[in-house]
């Protein structure tokens, strides 16, 4: 056999000859054991997948390869790595090639959302632990796949938004913790009603429409359109469907909310306790959408069988007034913390932090403990958004919903959203 | 005209053959072509509601109305189908509701026959996706014929796919098929068909196919494999050792034995599988066994938990509880001690994450552990199972090497930690009692105030420390004195401490309580200063002024200064600004913390640009220059635009002053009637450009959002006319001088008024207090004014002669009419006089509009004694919905009216025989309006009276349209001549001509009806036998108001997007009626 690096590290796990302590506990003196070295490839250079957040590369988690159906995003990436880290790295244009690169822990999905599932299944039959950028899938159904093909493999995925673990929460003004823990203080009461608005901090970002009236041009050369487009429907080339703009399609994605949603979603489950919960109930107000083109809406509610609402603003479509973000029967907040509870922050100091939660997505690859916001959570959070898109698409003022089987009552065309034929010859 | 009357006959008469009389008509007599029509004007509908109702109007029409959708669909070029697939994907989303299953037959066969007919492949699948939505198993006949089409194909396979039952048919085709067929597979997968026939015939294909279809093969053989597919894939996986190859055998291979039922041969392979040497396969394998043999579930579970594999031992942990229950806890408990450290890592992990209670004896054996991974994992687990031992354990763990992780694990401890903190307070060991304390004061543990400040005098220094650090959590207002006392009384070097003991302890208070209580403390102290961050906490309008004062003393006081910081007042602000314009060394540091007060403060956004263009005026260092044009980038103020783009150009600030120029331009469509906003936006996209080119994705959707932005600027906006001028008259010079514009302006007066003229007209006092409009009362001024000491900003609109004005982003005149205002001349210009003292004004911008023309009768209309109803300006012979018919500056009102009888606007007078002129001009494709005669108002004008229509009736939308539909027809009575119109915003003339009953339509000069409406129906607008299909009138309609005598003349609002103008009338009835009263 081979001796490459990832076999050299599993026979001498398998003997038992070193032990993996996090850094941070021993104090670290600089020098990085092989054991605590990890590897990615990233799948989809042309976005998010090449910004300074992700590109990057150093002696704990080290970038070894790249893949894209954009010749042009692959060679900026290459030049990139030349210029960032001065190597090169190893370039595939077909995603499958990158997940079966042995060379490659994790791997890290940077593309639009209709691969999102596909390539996590993929990764996860090969073996890899996954970070995969949000929305995490497209459809209900994809969602349920990726739970299964990832605890089938026992693999570790990370879906990627972190708010609900670290950094400024939009209007919020601080980190969710503390809205966390109020929540559970029980200080504001129950149900709990959430406003993800403009007026609340929240914008929805509606540059993200659509167009209808395309009219089709030629594929550009440097561009393999039919990989681009891969399990999605065939449908002929225009620019406005891909790369930046792609997120203005149902084919591949759903807008403004599909792209902010499960940012600002996903705390907002968190923060009610609902990350093994779905609503039974959503609701949509919106102008009538295009088969192919996303438009804009005013406003999407969602109930929970406790009566806990999250009801979300349109841009331009918020409610007058001063709205809180959280609305209880004992009390409220607004954005910015503000809250109608005096001394808030003295009374809650009162009462214990939230659980913690394990936001080292490496330590967590190496312990395998499943991470932050994971595969169950985040499929959870991705259904709230997809519940959405599927009241938009389909018009309906109301969907009934059950959390039980994850189908909806007594809808067969809202139900036929929730697993969508993948294009020959893709599935999952 | 005769020979047009007998062809309008003719035609007439073909349509009554063509129309059977029984032709469908909805609820509101329209006809399916009307209720499309009408539909399609409305599409995209803006809400659910009217969504619903235009679809159900719609999906009424049934076939009829699918197949005009269809065909017109079908017949719209490319770019142009956008208005069809609205409706279509309306109708079907419509009637694919679950109440809705009886209107889908017609819908459906619609769709099916438009697929058929159809020749381009993009609209084709366009049609089937829709089919695909409301299809059942009868509809499977057609995608099966599009099976064999090689664009539809992938149409056809996903439509088989989600239509419900039909299984029957794909198992018929695999049956049927003879060569292998990945497509058919796929569907066998999908449809989860279980049937040995299948199998049979999926088994066969798989020795002969390429890896792609055998990947579809195996996948549907997880579904329907029986041993015998078990077997097969079992073989192909362990040839490849089982790995994953392209045809997925391995994957397929694992699904077949987690739905295989033979729980012995599953556990026989899972075996196999467990030893394979790749970690991952080993996982599922362990997963399948610990399925297959549950009775034997918990001895893999302790025999995995020696396992080297951290990965292998973590999946026997993550399904133990699932195959094995409760009980597995106990019996990993009880093997504990014999496995490795790392076993015991991850099972102490997973305890923990299943809040187990009652191992706590492993717990605190694990916290003691020389593995410090081991320690720290049993540490955390403690605080999330919770319990009196563990809390014991905890505390116990504050001294050592683990404290901190303790300290954190006993925040979040799952229960009541209060006890235990308490009494480790009076623990022997000081470190236990140091973490005590900070739990304590974190936690707010009042009760432990009296203990807290017997420690502050232990001997111990580092206990007496942090007593004196926990203070601040523990106390309340009741112990405000008494800390006051400590703080009189108090070292240097605790002071700090104490304050924020004393801060703490009247926090809850409101800020005027605060003051009063602190003011009490400081007058009886011998050391005042020692409160003033307890004043800047207050931070009340009192103990800004005090702490100013005292600050005032002696700018040394560094106590004084950094309380001042630290107020969180935005009131404080202009104080703030005028130390930093004195004491430079401070200027920074003041400035920076400016900002963060004027951010969150509730000043509106315009008074936000004043202030943080002021503070640039105190020349910051780069820093804050670049933080105050990001906060300028956020105030949405045109103001702030056109000055951040001063900063473009210097390579320092040129980041933050691109990004604040994009932010303002994005936000504010009028940045785009800016002329220099522009360049502005240009210089910014190469800024960004520049970074995009250094990698930064950021700078890449930048520059997309600038290109997006590019083409929107607008020819003609606003000029810069003054850029800084300061006297007792400044005249704001005006090029065209049409009476319409806009202006926005800075402006100052440091004594008297100034007045803002226009023309010679005064249109508002400005003055150090105040912004007073011109006649305008005190009692429609709704509140003062916010006037600023230092600059203002004011925007103003003079349009028709009213006045729009805006004073520091508050609006104080809308629409405002101010005496002889519209009667400005050319010449004019805008001027600030003052009457005494100096007005300073800086950065005009001027947007001047184009004059609106008002009508003037011609000489002809003049002499023979016409009315103008509307010139341009005014709509005073006008009522009914005004608000949705707005006077535009070119002189047209703009139609924004919805469809309904509500949305007509009325003349005031009625009027009998008349001739009515105007002009019209459509904005959109497919506008409907008409002008409705002799009808009364809030009715139906088309059968109460008439309705001349006017329609853009060329618009592809109206393909089904009948003649008596066309513009210029007197609706469902006669027909008129079709009008060729120009292109969208071309103006046409129209004139109605109403004699009796003799009605004269004339169009761009060409008369287009000419025709009597009593012989149009045989004197018959009621059907003879008083049924409601009427065999006399061409739309078979009864038209009960038709004969009426007078009435009122309407614009019939049919949805926005036509504008009218030049309207007068001619009262023939004056003339002609006179003479016949005097007869009788």
């Amino acid at each position: 056999m081979k001796q490459n690096r990832r076999t050299f590290l599993k026979t001498v796990g398998a003997m038992g000859l070193f032990s993996i302590v996090p850094r941070k506990v021993l104090g670290g003196n600089g020098h990085i054991a092989p054991s605590d070295q990890l590897t990615k490839g990233i799948i989809g250079v042309g976005g998010i997948g090449k910004s300074t957040s992700h590109f990057t590369s150093d002696e704990t988690y080290r970038l070894v390869a790249i893949c894209d159906v954009d010749d042009k995003h692959l060679k900026q990436g290459i030049d990139l790595g030349k210029q960032k880290f001065g190597e090169t790295l190893k370039a595939y244009h077909d995603f499958r090639d990158l997940i079966h690169d042995s060379n490659v822990d994790i791997v890290h999905i940077a593309t639009p959302p209709h691969w999102h599932a596909l390539m996590s299944v993929e990764a996860a039959k090969a073996g890899k632990d996954i970070w995969c950028e949000k929305p995490m899938t497209r459809t209900i159904g994809e969602g349920k796949r990726v739970i299964e093909a990832v605890q089938r493999y026992n693999r570790i995925f990370r879906l990627n938004t972190w708010f609900r673990f670290k950094d400024t929460f939009y209007g919020l003004g601080t980190t969710v913790e503390p809205l966390k823990k109020l929540v559970d203080s029980g200080l504001l009461g129950w149900p709990l009603k959430v406003t993800v608005s403009g007026t609340t901090g929240f914008a929805w970002k509606f540059y993200w429409v659509g167009r209808d009236n395309l009219v089709p041009q030629p594929v550009p050369k440097e561009l393999d359109y039919d990989m681009w487009l891969g399990p999605a429907p065939f449908k002929p080339y225009h620019p406005h469907r891909v790369h930046q703009t792609f997120r203005g399609y149902w084919d591949y994605d759903g807008g403004g909310l599909t792209d902010m949603g499960q940012h600002y979603l996903d705390p907002v489950q968190y923060i009610l306790g609902k990350d093994n919960d779905f609503p039974v109930k959503v609701e949509a107000d919106a102008p009538q959408q295009h088969s192919d083109a996303v438009g804009i809406w005013h406003k999407i509610t969602y109930t929970y069988a406790d009566g806990c609402q999250i009801i979300l603003e349109g841009e331009g479509f918020e409610s007058p007034g001063h709205t809180p973000y959280i609305e209880g029967p004992k009390g409220k907040v607004y954005k910015g913390f503000e809250c109608t509870i005096p001394d808030i922050m003295n009374k809650l100091a009162e009462y214990p932090d939230p659980e913690p939660q394990r936001t080292d997505f490496l330590e967590c690859v190496r312990s395998r403990q499943k991470f932050a916001l994971n595969e169950v959570n985040g499929h959870h959070s991705c259904t709230l958004v997809n519940l959405g898109t599927v009241a938009l698409r389909l018009g309906r003022k109301q969907l009934q919903f059950d959390p039980a089987t994850q189908r909806f009552v007594d809808d067969d065309a809202a139900n036929a959203l929730i697993n969508q034929p993948m294009r020959g010859p893709w599935h999952i | 005209m005769k020979n047009f009357k007998i062809s309008i006959y003719l035609i007439a008469a073909s349509l009554l053959v063509c129309l059977p009389l029984n032709a469908q008509v909805d609820s509101r007599n329209r006809t399916p072509e009307t209720v499309i029509s009408d539909g399609l004007a409305q599409l995209p509908t803006k809400t659910v509601a009217t969504y619903n109702q235009v679809m159900s109007e719609m999906s009424g029409t049934g076939l009829q109305g699918m197949t005009l959708l269809t065909d017109m669909l079908e017949s719209a070029k490319v770019g142009e189908t956008a208005p069809f697939e609205y409706a279509i994907n309306g109708i079907v989303g419509y009637v694919s509701a679950s109440d809705k299953v009886n209107l889908r037959g017609p819908v459906k066969q619609g769709l099916i026959q438009a697929i058929d007919k159809s020749k381009d492949n993009a609209k084709r699948a366009f049609l089937m996706l829709q089919l695909q939505r409301i299809s059942d198993a009868k509809d499977a006949s057609v995608f099966v014929k599009y099976l064999s089409d090689k664009y539809m194909h992938q149409y056809a396979l996903s439509s088989l796919a989600t239509t419900p039952g039909t299984e029957a048919i794909i198992k018929d085709l695999i049956a049927k098929s003879t060569v292998p067929d990945g497509a058919l597979a796929y569907l066998a997968y999908v449809k989860q068909l279980k049937d040995p026939n299948v199998e049979q015939t999926l088994l066969k294909w798989s020795a002969s196919a390429d890896s792609m279809t055998a990947q579809n093969i195996y996948n549907a053989l997880t579904v329907c494999g029986s041993s015998k597919s078990l077997n097969l894939l079992g073989t192909l996986a362990a040839r490849c050792n089982y790995a994953d190859n392209a045809t997925g055998v391995t994957n397929a291979y694992l699904e077949l034995l987690n739905n295989a039922q033979d729980r012995k041969t599953v556990a026989k392979a899972a075996k196999v599988l467990v030893k394979n040497d790749k970690s991952y396969v080993r996982c599922a394998g362990l997963r399948l066994l610990l399925k297959s043999d549950a009775a034997h579930a918990k001895k893999y579970i302790l025999a995995a938990l020696k396992d080297g594999d951290i990965a292998y031992r973590n999946t026997a942990l993550d399904f133990a509880k699932q195959y094995v229950g409760g009980k597995i806890f106990d019996a990993v408990a009880s093997k504990y001690s014999k496995y490795s450290e790392r076993s015991k890592t991850d099972i102490i992990r997973w305890l923990g994450n299943n809040h187990v209670e009652g191992k706590m004896n492993l717990m605190t054996g694990a916290m003691k552990s020389s593995d410090s991974v081991l320690a720290c994992a049993a540490i955390e687990a403690a605080a999330k199972i919770g319990g009196k031992e563990a809390l014991q354990a905890l505390i116990d763990q504050l001294s050592g090497a683990y404290s901190k992780q303790a300290n954190k694990a006993l925040l979040t401890f799952k229960g009541n930690i209060k006890e235990g903190i308490t009494n480790a307070l009076s623990n022997s060991d000081s470190s236990i009692v140091i973490q005590a304390l900070k739990l304590a004061s974190t936690r707010h543990m009042y009760s432990t105030y009296a203990k807290v400040k017997e420690l502050m005098h232990s001997n111990n220094a580092m206990i007496s420390d942090a007593a004196y650090e926990a203070l601040k959590g523990v106390s309340t207002p009741e112990k405000f004195g008494e800390i006051c006392g400590l703080l009189n009384a108090s070292q240097e070097d605790k002071v700090a401490k104490i304050q924020e003991g004393a801060k703490n302890a009247i926090a809850s208070l409101s800020a005027s309580k605060q003051y009063e209580a602190i003011k009490a403390q400081m007058d009886k102290s011998p050391k005042p200063s020692r409160y003033y961050p307890l004043l800047a906490q207050a931070s009340n309008s009192q103990a800004i002024k005090l702490l100013l004062s005292e600050y005032e003393k002696d700018n040394t006081d560094l106590t004084a200064y950094k309380s001042l910081l630290s107020v969180n007042n935005p009131s404080i602000v202009p104080s703030l600004y005028r130390i930093a314009s004195k004491e430079s060394n401070k200027k920074d540091e003041i400035l920076s913390r400016c900002i963060d007060l004027i951010k969150t403060s509730s000043d509106n956004q315009e008074q936000k640009y004043l202030l943080y263009r002021q503070a640039m005026g105190l020349k910051p260092s780069v820093k804050i220059q670049n933080k105050l044009l990001n906060a300028l980038g956020n105030t949405k103020s045109l103001q702030a635009l056109m000055f951040v783009g001063k900063y473009l150009s210097k390579n320092e600030t040129s980041s933050a002053a691109a990004n604040a120029v994009k932010n303002l331009i994005a936000k504010n469509s009028n940045a785009l009637r800016i002329i220099s906003a522009k360049q502005q936006l240009e210089q910014a996209k190469t800024v960004f450009q520049a970074q995009k080119e250094k990698g930064s994705a950021d700078a890449g959707y930048a520059v997309d959002e600038i290109s997006g932005l590019m083409p929107k600027f607008k020819s003609d906006g606003y000029r810069q006319i003054i850029k800084n001028v300061e006297g007792t008259k400044v005249p704001v010079e005006l090029m065209k001088q049409t009476g319409n514009f806009e202006m926005f302006v800075d402006w100052r007066v440091k004594d008297g008024t100034a007045a803002l003229n226009y023309g010679g007209v005064t249109l508002a006092e400005l003055s150090k207090n105040s912004v007073i409009i011109s006649g305008m009362t005190s009692k429609q001024t709704t509140k003062k004014p916010t006037i600023r000491p230092n600059w203002n900003t004011l925007y103003l609109k003079v349009a028709n002669g009213r006045l729009t004005l805006i004073s520091n982003g508050e609006t104080l005149a809308e629409n405002y009419g101010i005496d002889n205002l519209s009667g400005a001349t050319p010449g004019s210009t805008i001027e600030f006089q003052t009457r005494q003292g100096t007005v300073y004004v800086r950065d005009a911008y001027v947007y001047e509009h184009p004059a609106t023309p008002e009508y003037q009768l011609t000489t002809e209309e003049r002499k023979a004694g016409f009315e103008v109803l509307f010139g341009g300006r005014s709509l005073d012979k006008w009522e009914g919905n005004v608000k949705d018919y707005v006077p535009q500056e070119d002189g047209s009102m703009l139609v924004n009216a919805k469809y309904g009888n509500d949305r007509n606007l009325y003349t005031k007078r009625q009027y009998s025989d008349f001739i009515y002129r105007f002009e019209f001009c459509f904005l959109e494709p497919g506008v409907n309006n008409g002008v409705g005669i002799r009808t009364h108002q809030g009715t139906d004008a088309a059968y109460d009276g008439m309705e001349i229509q006017v329609l853009d009736h060329d618009d592809p939308i109206y393909k089904g349209l009948r003649d008596y539909q066309q513009h210029g027809a007197v609706y469902g009575i006669i027909v008129p001549k079709h009008v060729k119109f120009g292109k969208l915003g071309t103006w046409n003339t129209e004139e109605i001509v109403a004699k009796s009953d003799h009605i004269k339509v004339t169009v761009n000069g060409e008369v287009i009806l000419d025709g009597n409406i009593r012989e149009a129906c045989q004197g018959h607008n009621i059907a003879p036998d008083g049924s409601k299909n009427n065999p006399y009138t061409v739309d078979h309609k009864n038209h009960p108001g038709l004969f009426n005598k007078q009435g009122y003349i309407s614009f019939c609002g049919h949805g926005a997007g036509v504008k009218f103008r030049n309207v007068r009338i001619l009262d023939l009835s004056k003339a002609t009626q006179a003479p016949n009263k005097r007869r009788k």
